[in-house]
């Protein structure tokens, strides 16, 4: 049975809902529509953390609004009226119809609603709210969902080298940069790009998924149960090995890819990398001495926070502590010799709250969430920030520059340096 | 919910548990987390004051079987020991009205055991009512428990009703500097920003000012103020919004003759009006020529024309026409129509005939953002700064918009 989770301030932390985490699915697959079966505070919430990355989500996101009669009515001419009003205006290559928790409890039949409606595409209905869990909840579940609805194809011949991405989602800060990386190095590295699931693959794509040679799981929080499942249904092996950070860490990380063989154009790519980042950075230090930090938090998704603690340690800067706050509960427990500390807000609240209470000279990596309470408590101005997941609000990422990967490497060095600099300027 | 929470957010000695799955505590905690760094880029909170700490419940699956009334005694069991509130205030999701928890029973038993105020409502997430209702009902029973009449009133003292962005928001600020005409200075702004030990200070004003805002908001901070009279023999200053110039004229001159201090009033009303002409000399000079629409699609309940076509006029700008959204029900647009034709007689399009103004226009003042990436957009806000300052940081907006060259669009706040 699992462990229930631990009450404290949750200002502490980060994690949307499992609504959210679903739509971000949908979001992620061109030509979708989303109909969000809940009131209009569940709707906006999730139509404002998608917008952060699909500007114009608003077209394809919707919501039906019940009153509360729907309680002892249900929700079904809400959404025959929503349905009706997409056959007429849109032409969806698929739709999900999500509830929120209090609609989910209401125990109206969605699929035999969807079915009434007689809608032209394929519909995936999933009750979705906020008791079923957290983002990454909702995203694995319903990739599972849609799969099982959609069926892809298993007589597709295989393609030796082609690889499926699983776990990326737009849900995600600086994920379609950081997917453009991944695709980049895997096709420079000899790989053929398959399906990216939930972050661009379309509906015909998603059919023929099986044409891969194995999946690759990202973000195992969100591609691992999608991932267990091809295996399952498909008989599709997967792999599972953190995300690319860093330059010794991406080339790692391939390594461990199956087939993978050292190709010259990656060598090439990693030796400029290392000349330009040792030259430049050795020519700040003259300057401005060392990236020393007497405490670092790394705090995000688990295999963002965890595989990016690791890359900090091992490449870029120096600490006499580092602490990992995983806001979501990682399938795998996680150790490394890297990180001093690991800390699941789930299962160590009070843990997680001194932390980021008492936390003072050093390097915060996590969203605009922690820099707020560095602020209320008078830290902030002891402490570089770097963000690194949503929410974000004080900061502005509008290039096309990665975290991850070989160009990541030096995006992330940069952007550490730089904040470093200003923190001694502004000193 | 965020009602609640906003209620008594920022109350020494509060702690806020929603009653809830844990979404919903994360919906309000971001809502927290934009009017924090807000409030930093326009310099108007100071950053590091106390913020409740907002606990939920977490609700899962099992609860929906089951119940939750065990999980919120054992929550506030926790909140007592690690946060030792003063007092305890509780937001029940809708996931609760759908559960049927007796949240007002776990809440009395806890109380009594712990020798401590906890207070609930009746307010379900969606269920019942909105923002304001939560809002209003905290407010209410932060009267009802902690406030106690028999204290001396403090002369020429002042307690502010309602939010608005604070004691260091614009309009809180200004509406300070427009009370110290009358020498009257602020003690607190009730009920969010109020500590716990000092909820007594609250009866010992002398007067208390309703920061209306739009009608609902309005509305239920009158019946504080109200309430507030009724209680502790405090006289209340509403109704009245000092938006505009004949807004903020009216508002002086009101006060002015409810505390009859007729000559202050005068003076005040002198004063802003020389402030404004200044300002206003400039601003022809500046925005002599151009061309301005202005974009209309929120109700009239959440946005009163009048001021926006006050200061157009009062700035001498050539005025293209009034665009009418397409968002608009029947009904809600004609009301939209006939207040505008009250206040002005320029003339009146629809979303398509009015796309060759907007495209004719070198400023756009709209109350949603339109897609076009080159036209030059005022955003007119749901809450808008009050008073002179607030028509001057409107018409600097306009001017700065009207001067950006080159093919920049984009939408200034205003």
């Amino acid at each position: 049975m699992a462990k229930a989770e631990q009450w404290g301030n949750i200002c502490n932390r980060v994690n949307t809902c499992a609504l959210t985490g679903a739509a971000a699915f949908f979001a992620g697959i061109p030509g979708a529509e989303i109909i969000n079966n809940g009131p209009l505070w569940c709707y906006f919430y999730a139509l404002r953390y998608l917008e952060r990355a699909k500007s114009d989500i608003g077209k394809f996101y919707h919501g039906t609004q019940p009153d509360n009669n729907s309680v002892i009515y249900g929700t079904e001419q809400f959404l025959l009226d929503e349905l009706e009003l997409r056959k007429k205006n849109s032409a969806a290559s698929i739709m999900l119809i999500e509830n929120s928790c209090s609609v989910s409890l209401i125990g109206d039949d969605i699929a035999g609603i969807a079915r009434k409606a007689k809608m032209p595409c394929p519909v995936v209905c999933f009750d979705s709210g906020g008791l079923l869990g957290t983002f990454c909840r909702g995203y694995s579940l319903v990739g599972v969902k849609c799969l099982q609805e959609l069926i892809p194809s298993k007589k597709v011949p295989k393609r030796v080298g082609r690889v499926n991405i699983l776990g990326m989602s737009l849900g995600y800060l600086n994920d379609d940069n950081d997917l453009a990386e991944v695709k980049r190095i895997l096709v420079m590295a000899g790989y053929e790009i398959g399906v990216c699931l939930g972050d661009g693959a379309t509906v015909e794509e998603i059919m023929n998924l099986s044409a891969a040679e194995f999946n690759l799981v990202m973000h195992e929080e969100l591609g691992l149960d999608i991932a267990k499942f091809l295996q399952e249904e498909y008989a599709m092996p997967y792999v599972s090995n953190g995300v690319p950070y860093g330059l010794e860490g991406t080339l790692n990380w391939l390594k461990a890819l199956p087939g993978y063989t050292l190709k010259q154009e990656i060598s090439e790519e990693v030796e400029k990398y290392r000349n330009k980042l040792f030259a430049a950075t050795n020519e700040m230090r003259l300057v401005w001495g060392e990236l020393w930090y007497d405490n670092i938090i790394v705090s995000g998704p688990s295999t963002m926070a965890f595989s990016l603690a690791e890359a900090l340690r091992r490449e870029w800067v120096d600490t006499g502590k580092l602490t990992a706050i995983l806001q979501d509960v990682p399938i795998n427990k996680k150790n490394s010799r890297e990180i001093d500390e690991i800390l699941l807000p789930a299962e160590n609240m009070k843990e997680v709250e001194t932390a980021l209470m008492s936390f003072n000279r050093g390097l915060l990596m996590g969203s605009s969430s922690e820099t707020v309470i560095l602020q209320r408590n008078k830290h902030a101005e002891n402490v570089q920030i770097c963000n690194i997941s949503y929410p974000i609000v004080d900061e502005l990422l509008i290039t096309s520059e990665p975290f991850m990967g070989f160009r990541g490497a030096a995006h992330m060095l940069q952007r550490l340096w730089n904040g470093s600099i200003a923190m001694k300027v502004n000193r | 919910m965020p009602g609640v929470w906003r209620a008594v957010g920022y109350s020494k000695g509060a702690v806020v548990v929603f009653h809830s799955p844990k979404a919903c505590a994360h919906v309000a905690h971001t809502m927290d987390i934009n009017a924090h760094f807000r409030g930093i880029a326009r310099g108007e909170r100071e950053p590091y004051g106390y913020t409740a700490p907002l606990i939920s419940t977490m609700l899962t699956e099992k609860h929906s079987i089951f119940g939750g009334a065990k999980q919120l005694e054992n929550c506030l069991d926790f909140v007592v020991k690690r946060y030792k509130p003063q007092y305890i205030v509780i937001a029940n999701s809708c996931v609760v009205g759908v559960i049927g928890d007796d949240v007002a029973a776990v809440a009395a038993g806890a109380e009594e055991k712990h020798n401590l105020p906890i207070i609930t409502l009746p307010c379900y997430g969606f269920l019942d009512g909105e923002y304001y209702a939560g809002y209003y009902g905290v407010a209410e029973a932060l009267v009802e428990r902690f406030l106690v009449g028999g204290l001396p009133k403090v002369q020429d003292s002042v307690i502010l009703l309602g939010d608005n962005g604070g004691p260091n928001g614009e309009y809180a600020v200004e509406v300070k500097r427009l009370l110290a005409y009358f020498d009257l200075q602020v003690i607190g702004q009730f009920p969010g920003y109020v500590a716990y030990d000092d909820m007594n200070q609250v009866t010992t004003a002398a007067l208390s000012v309703v920061l209306g805002g739009r009608t609902q908001a309005n509305d239920s901070l009158l019946k504080i103020a109200k309430k507030l009279e009724e209680k502790f023999a405090i006289p209340y200053y509403g109704g009245v919004y000092p938006l505009g110039w004949q807004g903020t004229r009216e508002w002086l001159a009101d006060l002015g003759r409810k505390l009859h201090k007729e000559e202050s009033a005068q003076k005040a009303i002198a004063e802003q009006k020389e402030r404004l002409e200044r300002v206003l000399v400039d601003a022809k000079e500046k925005l002599r020529g151009k061309k301005v629409a202005v974009c209309i699609g929120r109700q009239l309940e959440y946005f009163r024309p009048e001021w926006v076509m006050e200061i157009l006029k009062l700035i001498e700008i050539n005025q293209l026409g009034i665009v009418l959204l397409d968002s608009y029900m029947p009904k809600d647009r004609a009301s939209m129509e006939q207040a505008i034709k009250s206040c002005t007689n320029i003339n009146i399009f629809n979303q398509l005939e009015g796309a060759k103004v907007v495209e004719a226009a070198d400023i756009i003042l709209t109350t949603h953002e339109l897609e076009a990436y080159n036209a030059r957009q005022l955003f007119l806000p749901m809450l808008p700064t009050v008073g002179v300052t607030g028509m001057i940081k409107l018409i600097k907006n306009i001017i700065k918009i009207a001067y950006r060259h080159g093919d920049k669009g984009g939408i200034v706040y205003g």
